[in-house]
C-alpha cells in the first residue's frame, strides 16, 4: 500500500492532490485566456479587412440615401448627415424599375436553367460514355472559350437580326442557353463522381437518362446550386448584348435601365446610386441563399471524400 | 445451366498499347466459384469487367449459355456484380440501395420487399435497413452491397476484390458467409482476390494470371500441389516457394541434383527416370515448399523414396531470421545455394547467427526447366506418376 502511494507522489513530481487541482485551473485559465486574446485578434483583423472589402458597396449605400446637394462638398461626408429615401423614391417613378427587374429575372433565371440542363447533360456524355471522338469535340468546346465575346458579337447580332428576334426575351436567352464553361466545371465535377456508382447502376439496369435523374443530379446537388448562382449573376450582370439587341424600354434589362437614369435627367449621381443599389439587392440575395452550396461546389473536388 | 466459355479473349485499352488481357481461354461451369489470382496489373479485374460488359472485348469470343455476348448490354447478361469499394448510393437508404435494380426493372412492390428481406435476413443486416451507407461500418457496407447483388436472383455472380477493404478478422467471417451463400444458392462465381487464404479454400478453380495470360487454371489442391510453372509454384502459398538453381548429374546408376553450392541431392526414384534422360548435365531449376524442409529424425519421405538416399538431403544454412506464428515457427536461412525458409515446429533449436542443418523432402519436390520455367513433370490436364 504505502509502495503505491510513494510511487503516486513520484509520479506527480511530490505534488499534492489539492495543490495539482490548483496547478491545473491555472495553467486551463492561462490557456483560455490566450485562446480568447487569439480570436479577439482574428477578429479585429478579418472585420478590418472587409470593411476594406465593403467600402465600395457601403459608400454607395450612404451615397444612395444622401440628399443631392449633400455629395458636391469640400468636407469629408462619408455618411449622410440627412438621410432620405427621396432619390429612391425618385429612381423608382422616373424609369420603369420594376419592368426592369422583372425582366432581368426573367431573362437570366431561363439562362440559368438553360445552361445547367445543357451543360450538364453535355458534360455527363463527356464524364461517363465513351465515343469516337470525343476527346477531340471537347478540345472544340474548350476552344470556344479562347474566342472573346466581343470578337462575335457583331456576326451574332446579324445572325438574330436575320432572324427577325431582336428586341424580344428570345433574343436575350437564346445566345447563352449553353456555355464552355459550365460543360467544363460540370465535367470536372463529374470526374471525381466514382465510376463504380455508374457502371453499377449499368449493370443493375438503368438507363443513362435514369441515372442521371436518380442518382447523379441527388449527389451533384451542390455543383448544381454552385453553378446556378455563378450563371444567374453573370447573366444578371450582362450589359453588352442587352444593349446592342433591345431598343424598346419594354425590354431592357436593369443594367441598362440604370444608365437610363443617367440621360433622362441632369446628371446625378444620388440618384443613380440608389438604382444601383436596388438592382444589386436580387443579386445579393441569390448569392447570400446560394453560398453554401457555391462554396461547397467549388471545393468539392479538391479533397476526397 | 449458366456456363461461360471465354474463347482467346484479348484486351488492348489504346491502339498501339500493350495488350492487358492476351489470349484468355476459359471455360466456367455451372455452380463453379472461380478465383482470379496473379500479381497487380496482371488483368484480373479487366478480365472481369470484360465478362460484365463493361468493357468491349478487342478480340476472341465470350460465350454465355451458348450465345456469342461480345455485344450484349451489361444489363442484359443476367449478371451481378460486387465492387471493391461497396459502390452504393450514399443518398439511399439500405432498403433502396437493394431494391433498385428491381425498382428499375418494374418489379411488384411486394415481391421486391420480400426479396430484400430475404437477402437482408441472410446477410444480418435486417436492422440497417433504413440506414444510409455513410452511417454504416465497412463490414457492414461490403454486405449491403452483396445483398444489392443477391436480391437480384441472377445465376453469376462477379466479384472484384470484395474483402480487401476489411480487416482480417472481419474478412475471415465474410469469407466463411460467402462460402455459404455459393452453397445455397448454387450460382456461378467469379470472384477476383489478392488473398491466398481466399482464393485456396473459397475456389473451386483458381485461375492464376500474369501479365495478361493465364498460366494455369485448376482445382486449388492442383494449382498447389502441381504447379505449372515456377510462377505459378512462386505466387501460390505463403511463404512463397524455394527456388534453388541446380545441375542434374547421372555418375552412376542414381541421378543426383548438384546445387550450386557443390551439394549433392539424390533424386528418388519417380523423378529420376525422366531427368536422366533428357537433363543429364543441364541446368535446372529445384522448388521445394518451405513445409518440405524437416529437422534431423524427421520420420522419411512420403513414401516412394525408392532406393534413393534420404541421408544426402541435407542443406546447411545460417538462420538470419526466425519468426514465431503461433502453431509453428518459421526459419530463414543463408546458404551458398541459395536463401531459403522453412517452416518447422515451435520446438526447433536454433537462434539467429548459428548454423542449421535441415532436411529436404525430395519426394514433394518440383523440377523446373531453367530456360522456360515450365514444371518439367507437368502435363496438362492431370499431372503423372
Ligand atoms: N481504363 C484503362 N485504360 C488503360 N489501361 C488500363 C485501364 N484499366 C487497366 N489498364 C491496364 O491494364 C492492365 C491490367 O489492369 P487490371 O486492372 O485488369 O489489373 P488487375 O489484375 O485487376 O490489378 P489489381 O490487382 O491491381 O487490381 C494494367 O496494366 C493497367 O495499367
Ligand atoms: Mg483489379
Amino acid at each position: 500500500m504505502s509502495t503505491q502511494t510513494n510511487a503516486m507522489a513520484l509520479r506527480r513530481g511530490g505534488y499534492s492532490e489539492a495543490e495539482l487541482g490548483r496547478l491545473h485551473e491555472e495553467m486551463n485559465r492561462c490557456a483560455l485566456r490566450k485562446k480568447h486574446v487569439q480570436t479577439g485578434l482574428l477578429v479585429a483583423a478579418n472585420t478590418l479587412v472587409a470593411l476594406v472589402i465593403l467600402f465600395p458597396l457601403l459608400y454607395s449605400v450612404s451615397v444612395a440615401l444622401m440628399p443631392s446637394n449633400e455629395l458636391f462638398t469640400m468636407e469629408m461626408n462619408l455618411i449622410p448627415k440627412h438621410p432620405t429615401f427621396e432619390n429612391f423614391i425618385r429612381a423608382w417613378t422616373q424609369v420603369p424599375l420594376l419592368r426592369f427587374i422583372i425582366n432581368s429575372f426573367l431573362v437570366a433565371g431561363s439562362i440559368t436553367l438553360g445552361q445547367i440542363l445543357t451543360c450538364s447533360l453535355a458534360a455527363f456524355a463527356f464524364a461517363f460514355l465513351e465515343f469516337r471522338g470525343k476527346n477531340v469535340l471537347f478540345l472544340l468546346v474548350m476552344a470556344t472559350m479562347m474566342v472573346p465575346g466581343e470578337a462575335t458579337i457583331l456576326s451574332n447580332y446579324l445572325t438574330v437580326s436575320g432572324m427577325g428576334i431582336l428586341d424580344t426575351y428570345s433574343v436575350l436567352i437564346l445566345p447563352s442557353l449553353t456555355s464552355a464553361m459550365g460543360i467544363f466545371l460540370f465535367r470536372q465535377f463529374y470526374l471525381s463522381f466514382p465510376m463504380s456508382l455508374f457502371e453499377s447502376a449499368k449493370l443493375d439496369g438503368c438507363t443513362n437518362l435514369r441515372f442521371i435523374v436518380t442518382i447523379l443530379i441527388p449527389l451533384t446537388k451542390s455543383a448544381i446550386g454552385a453553378m446556378a448562382v455563378y450563371t444567374f449573376i453573370n447573366a444578371w450582370n450582362m450589359y453588352m448584348w442587352p444593349l446592342l439587341v433591345t431598343g424598346s424600354e419594354n425590354m431592357r434589362t436593369v443594367q441598362i435601365g440604370i444608365s437610363m437614369l443617367n440621360s433622362v435627367d441632369a446628371q446625378s449621381v444620388t440618384l443613380m446610386m440608389a438604382g444601383v443599389v436596388t438592382i444589386i439587392l436580387p443579386s445579393m440575395v441569390i448569392f447570400i441563399a446560394g453560398q453554401k452550396s457555391l462554396i461547397k461546389g467549388m471545393f468539392s473536388g479538391a479533397v476526397k471524400g | 445451366m449458366s456456363e461461360i466459355v471465354l474463347k482467346n479473349v484479348c484486351k488492348q485499352y489504346e491502339k498501339g498499347q500493350q495488350y492487358a488481357v492476351q489470349d484468355v481461354s476459359l471455360r466456367i461451369g455451372e455452380g463453379e466459384f472461380v478465383i482470379f489470382v496473379g500479381p497487380s496489373g496482371c488483368g484480373k479485374s479487366t478480365t472481369l469487367r470484360m465478362i460484365a460488359g463493361l468493357e468491349e472485348i478487342s478480340r476472341g469470343e465470350l460465350w454465355m449459355d451458348g450465345a456469342l455476348c461480345n455485344y450484349v448490354e451489361p444489363k442484359e447478361r443476367g449478371l451481378a456484380m460486387v465492387f471493391q469499394n461497396y459502390a452504393l448510393y450514399p443518398h439511399m437508404n439500405v432498403y433502396d440501395n437493394l431494391a433498385f435494380s428491381l425498382q428499375i426493372r418494374k418489379m411488384d412492390k411486394k415481391e421486391i420487399d420480400r426479396r430484400v428481406h430475404e437477402a437482408a435476413g441472410m446477410l444480418g443486416i435486417e436492422h440497417l435497413l433504413r440506414q444510409r451507407p455513410g452511417s454504416l461500418s465497412g463490414g457492414q457496407k461490403q454486405r449491403v452491397a452483396i445483398g444489392s447483388a443477391l436480391v437480384r436472383n441472377v445465376k453469376v455472380f462477379l466479384l472484384d476484390e470484395p474483402l480487401s477493404n476489411l480487416d482480417a478478422k472481419l474478412r475471415a467471417q465474410m469469407r466463411v458467409e460467402l462460402a455459404e451463400i455459393h452453397r445455397k444458392l448454387g450460382a456461378t462465381m467469379i470472384y477476383v482476390t489478392h488473398d491466398q487464404t481466399e482464393a485456396m479454400t473459397l475456389g473451386t478453380k483458381i485461375v492464376v494470371m500474369d501479365q495478361g495470360r493465364i498460366r494455369q487454371a485448376d482445382r486449388p489442391a492442383e494449382i498447389y500441389n502441381h504447379p505449372a510453372d515456377r510462377f505459378v509454384a512462386g505466387f501460390i502459398g505463403s511463404p512463397s516457394m524455394n527456388f534453388f538453381k541446380g545441375t542434374i548429374r547421372v555418375p552412376g546408376r542414381a541421378a543426383f541434383l548438384e546445387l550450386e553450392d557443390g551439394t549433392m541431392l539424390e533424386v528418388p526414384e519417380n523423378r529420376a527416370g525422366l531427368l536422366e534422360e533428357k537433363y543429364a548435365g543441364q541446368r535446372v531449376v529445384l522448388g521445394i515448399r518451405p513445409e518440405d524442409l524437416h529437422e534431423a529424425g524427421w520420420p522419411g519421405g512420403s513414401g516412394k523414396t525408392g532406393h534413393a538416399d534420404r541421408s544426402s538431403w541435407k542443406l546447411e544454412g545460417e538462420i538470419v531470421a526466425r519468426e514465431m506464428l503461433g502453431s509453428e515457427c518459421m526459419l530463414y536461412l543463408e546458404s551458398d545455394a541459395g536463401d531459403f525458409a522453412a517452416r518447422l515446429p515451435v520446438a526447433v533449436r536454433g537462434a539467429v547467427g548459428e548454423k542449421k542443418q535441415l532436411y529436404l523432402d525430395m519426394t514433394r519436390a518440383h523440377y523446373f526447366d531453367a530456360q522456360t520455367e515450365k514444371n518439367i513433370f507437368y502435363r496438362e490436364g492431370r499431372d503423372l506418376v
